[in-house]
C-alpha cells in the first residue's frame, strides 16, 4: 500500500518538476518547425529523444511543455470544482431543509448531463481556449464533491462540538468553515486527487477532438491527435503522449486510492 | 440581590404531538445557584436549550416566554441571539469527550468564543485565554494541545474556561460532572463552587444527582415528565420534600455504610 502511494507521488513530483522547469529540460523550442525532408517524422535518436513530428518539431520538447498545460488544466479545473463543490455542499448539509432541497435538485440536474457533451457545447459557444477549458471542466465536475461534503456535514453538524460552538455564539459561517470543514476534509482529499486524474483525461480528450488546447500550444491530447494520421509509420507520435496520459492518470489514481485506504480504517486489510 | 435575571413562564415545547416540556415556570435570581433536577428524559436539557433558543428545528413548537433581563428571547433576531449566546448566557455540556473540536488546538477554541463577541482587542485575546485557563487551574501550555491529548477532567475544565471566558451573566451547566469519575467530579464541583462564590455567578445547574445538589445549590427545581413538580429553597426541598417523587429521588442517594440490598426504584 505504501509502495503504491510512494510510486504515485514520485511520478507526480517528477512530472510537476518537468512542467515547472520545462524551458531548461526541453532540448528544442517546442514550436520551432523544420520542414526539410531529413528532419520531418524522424524516429527517436540522440538528437531528438522522442523523434520529430510531421512538421519537424521535437516531440520530447513538445511533451515537456505539454506537461505544463495538462497538469495546470488538471489542477486549476479541480481547484474551481473544489471551491464550488465544498461551498455548496457545506451550506446544503449544514442548513438542510429548503436550502438543501434546492441545491440538491440543482446537483441532480447537473448530474443528468453527460459531462463531456456539456463541456463540448459550452466550448462550442465560448470557443476553444485553455482558460475556457479549465473553467468549463471546473464548473461541470463539482457535483460529486458537493454531495460528498454534504454527506459529511449531515453527520458532523449533529456533533456536540458544533453545538458547543453555536452555544458560544460563533457565527454560522465560522462554524461551517472553521469548525466543521476541517473535520470533513479526509474524503475530500481523496476525491480531489482522483478528480485531478479525471480532469487531465477530459482535457486530453477535448484536445484530441480539437476542442481543447489549440495548436501550436502543445498538450498531450493534441500531440496524440496530430500523430494519429501517421500512426502507420511514425509510432512515436502516438505512443509517447498516450503513455504520458496513462501514467499521469494512473499515478493520481494510485495516490487517491492509497489515501482512501489510509483515511478509511474500515477498508484496511483489503488493499 | 433579589432581582430576577431569568424568568421562564409557561414554557411548552413539543415535537409533533409529543410534549416534552409542559407549562414549565421558574425564575433565577442574580448570584444564585439553581439546580434543575430530574431523571433522564424529564426535559432538563430541553429547558436549557430553550433558554439559548437552540432547540432542534425538527417539528418543534414552543409556547410561553423566557425573559432574560426583561426581554423575551423568543422575540430576538438571529444577530441578537448570536450575541447573547456565550456572551450573556454560556453553557457547558455533559460530554467533555465530544464537545471539543478534535482538529482545533485548545487555545484557538477558546479564542473563538472570545473573538466571536469582540469583547477585547485582538492583542489582548492571548492574555485573556491564559487568564481563563488559570481560573480553571490548567497550565498555560494547554493552549497548544489538541483535545485528544487531555483527560476527561481536563477537557471539562477547558469547557468551563471557554464558558467563563466571556464573563457570562448566566452559566448553564448541563450535567457537567456526569461523564467523569467520582474523584474528578469532586474536583470539578469544588472548582465550580469556588468560581461561583468568587465571581458571584448566576448558575443553572442541571443534574439528576441529589448528592451534587446538596453540595452546590441554593434553590432546587424538580422536573418530571416535562413538568416542574416541586421547587423551592434547597433546605425546604431536601429537608421536607412535598412531592412523593422528590422523596423517592432523595431516597436513591446511596449513603456510606448503608445496609440496603437494593436502592429504591423511582416510578418515572
Amino acid at each position: 500500500m505504501k509502495t503504491r502511494l510512494f510510486f504515485g507521488i514520485t511520478i507526480i513530483i517528477v512530472m510537476a518538476l518537468m512542467a515547472v522547469f520545462a524551458p531548461f529540460i526541453a532540448s528544442n523550442d517546442p514550436e520551432a518547425m523544420d520542414l526539410s525532408a531529413e528532419s520531418r517524422l524522424q524516429p527517436p535518436s540522440a538528437e531528438h529523444l522522442l523523434g520529430t513530428d510531421n512538421l519537424g518539431r521535437d516531440v520530447f520538447s513538445r511533451m515537456v511543455y505539454g506537461a505544463r498545460v495538462s497538469l495546470s488544466v488538471g489542477f486549476i479545473a479541480v481547484g474551481i470544482s473544489l471551491g464550488i463543490g465544498v461551498f455548496l455542499g457545506a451550506v446544503s448539509g449544514y442548513y438542510g431543509g429548503r436550502v438543501d432541497a434546492v441545491i440538491m435538485r440543482f446537483v441532480e440536474v447537473m448530474y443528468c448531463f453527460p459531462t463531456l457533451f456539456l463541456i463540448m457545447i459550452v466550448i462550442a459557444f465560448l470557443g476553444p481556449d485553455i482558460v475556457n477549458v479549465m473553467v468549463v471542466i471546473g464548473i461541470t465536475s463539482w457535483t460529486g464533491l458537493c454531495r460528498l461534503v454534504r454527506a459529511e456535514f449531515l453527520t458532523l453538524r449533529e456533533r456536540d462540538f458544533v453545538h458547543a460552538a453555536r452555544v458560544q455564539g460563533v457565527s454560522d459561517m465560522r462554524v461551517i468553515f472553521r469548525h466543521i470543514l476541517p473535520n470533513a476534509m479526509g474524503p475530500v482529499y481523496v476525491s480531489v486527487t482522483l478528480s485531478v486524474g479525471a480532469a487531465i483525461l477530459v482535457e486530453s480528450a477535448l484536445s484530441f477532438l480539437g476542442l481543447g488546447v489549440q495548436i501550436p500550444t502543445p498538450s498531450w491530447g493534441n500531440i496524440l491527435s496530430a500523430g494519429k494520421n501517421y500512426i502507420d509509420y511514425a509510432w512515436w507520435l502516438t505512443l509517447f503522449p498516450g503513455l504520458a496520459i496513462l501514467i499521469a492518470v494512473l499515478s493520481f489514481n494510485l495516490v487517491g486510492e492509497s489515501l482512501r485506504d489510509m483515511l478509511d480504517p474500515r477498508l484496511s486489510g483489503r488493499g | 440581590m433579589d432581582e430576577k435575571i431569568l424568568e421562564i413562564k409557561d414554557l411548552t415545547v413539543s415535537f409533533g404531538e409529543n410534549r416534552v416540556i409542559e407549562d414549565v415556570s421558574f425564575s433565577i435570581k442574580r448570584g444564585e445557584v439553581t439546580a434543575l433536577v430530574g431523571e433522564s428524559g424529564s426535559g432538563k436539557t430541553m429547558t436549557a436549550l430553550s433558554i439559548l433558543d437552540l432547540l432542534p428545528d425538527t417539528a418543534c413548537r414552543r409556547k410561553g416566554e423566557i425573559l432574560f433581563d426583561g426581554k423575551n428571547i423568543f422575540d430576538l433576531g438571529p444577530e441578537e441571539l448570536r450575541d447573547m449566546r456565550g456572551n450573556a448566557i454560556a453553557m457547558v455540556f455533559q460530554e467533555p469527550f465530544t464537545a471539543l473540536n478534535p482538529v482545533i488546538r485548545i487555545g484557538r477554541q477558546i479564542a473563538e468564543a472570545v473573538s466571536a463577541h469582540g469583547i477585547c482587542p485582538r492583542s489582548e485575546v492571548r492574555e485573556r485565554i491564559k487568564e481563563s485557563l488559570s481560573t480553571v487551574r490548567l497550565p498555560e501550555e494547554t493552549v497548544y494541545q489538541y483535545p485528544h491529548e487531555l483527560s476527561g477532567g481536563m477537557r471539562q475544565r477547558v469547557m468551563l474556561s471557554m464558558a467563563l471566558s466571556c464573563d457570562p451573566a448566566i452559566l448553564i451547566l448541563d450535567e457537567p460532572t456526569t461523564a467523569l469519575d467520582v474523584s474528578i467530579q469532586k474536583h470539578i464541583l469544588d472548582l465550580i463552587r469556588h468560581i461561583q462564590k468568587d465571581r458571584q455567578l448566576t448558575v443553572l445547574f442541571i443534574t439528576h444527582d441529589f448528592s451534587v445538589v446538596r453540595t452546590i445549590a441554593d434553590k432546587v427545581c424538580v422536573m418530571r415528565r416535562g413538568r416542574v413538580v416541586e421547587q423551592g429553597a434547597k433546605e425546604d426541598v431536601l429537608g421536607e420534600p412535598a412531592c412523593e417523587y422528590t422523596r423517592q429521588l432523595i431516597a436513591c442517594i446511596p449513603v456510606l455504610g448503608d445496609k440496603r440490598e437494593r436502592l429504591p426504584v423511582v416510578d418515572g
